[in-house]
C-alpha cells in the first residue's frame, strides 16, 4: 500500500540547498554606558562597526572602532557637526 | 508542471498511467494541486490493491514526483472502473488548472 502523501507531487522542502537561513552570533553593540554616568579611565563606553559615534574629549578608539575612555569622568554623548556624534569623558573636578 | 499519461487497452479503456513532475503550484504543505493528483493516484493505487485480485507493476520516486502503474494481466471490471474514475479526476483537474501546473500527454512507451 501507497503512504497518503498529499505532497507527493510537490517541490519538496529540503531538496536541493537553500543558500540562505544562516545569520552570525549578535556581537550586542551599542552603548555600554550611559550619558551622564561616570566612568574610570579604560571603560568601555560604546561597541560599534565603523564611527556611529565618534571618539571626542577624552575617549579613545580601538582598533574595532568601540570607544573607551582615556580619563575617570563624567561620560557625555554630544552633536557633532551637523549630523554626526560624539562621546566626551569630563574630568570631574576635584 | 505534472506531466499525466494514461495507456489504454483495444477496448479504449485505461490500464496504466505515468505521472512525472512537481505542480509547482504552491510550496511544499500548500500545493494544492500537487495533493489532489497525490490523492487521486495513491488511492487507486492502493484501491486496487485492497478491492481487487490483480497484479500490476508499480514505480515511484518522490523526490522526482514520478509514479508509474500498470495493471498486468487481464484486469478485472473493478479495475478497469478504478482506473477510469482516476482518468475521470485528472481530466477535472487538467480542466481548471491546465495550463501551468498539469497537462495530459501521449502516453511514451
Amino acid at each position: 500500500m501507497l503512504r497518503m502523501n498529499l505532497q507527493f507531487f510537490a517541490h519538496k522542502k529540503g531538496v536541493g540547498s537553500t543558500k540562505n537561513g544562516r545569520d552570525s552570533e549578535s556581537k550586542r553593540l551599542g552603548p555600554k554606558r550611559a550619558d551622564g554616568q561616570f566612568v574610570k579611565a579604560g571603560n568601555v563606553l560604546f561597541t560599534q562597526r565603523g564611527t556611529k559615534i565618534h571618539p571626542g574629549l577624552n575617549v579613545g578608539r580601538g582598533g574595532d572602532d568601540t570607544l573607551y575612555a582615556l580619563v575617570d569622568g563624567t561620560l557625555r554623548f554630544e552633536r557633532k557637526g551637523r549630523d554626526k556624534k560624539q562621546a566626551s569623558v569630563y574630568p570631574v573636578a576635584e | 508542471m505534472i506531466r499525466v499519461s494514461f495507456r489504454y487497452d483495444d477496448n479504449n479503456d485505461p490500464i496504466a498511467f505515468r505521472c512525472e513532475g512537481h505542480a509547482g503550484y504552491d510550496r511544499s504543505g500548500r500545493d494544492i494541486v500537487c495533493s489532489a493528483v497525490s490523492i487521486l493516484t495513491i488511492n487507486t493505487v492502493n484501491s486496487v490493491e485492497s478491492f481487487t485480485e490483480d497484479r500490476f507493476t508499480l514505480e515511484t520516486d518522490e523526490k522526482r514526483g514520478y509514479m508509474y502503474f500498470s495493471l498486468n494481466d487481464e484486469p478485472s471490471d473493478d479495475s478497469r472502473l478504478l482506473l477510469k474514475s482516476l482518468e475521470l479526476g485528472i481530466k477535472g483537474i487538467v480542466e481548471e488548472y491546465g495550463n501551468r501546473f498539469i497537462k495530459l500527454v501521449e502516453w511514451e512507451v
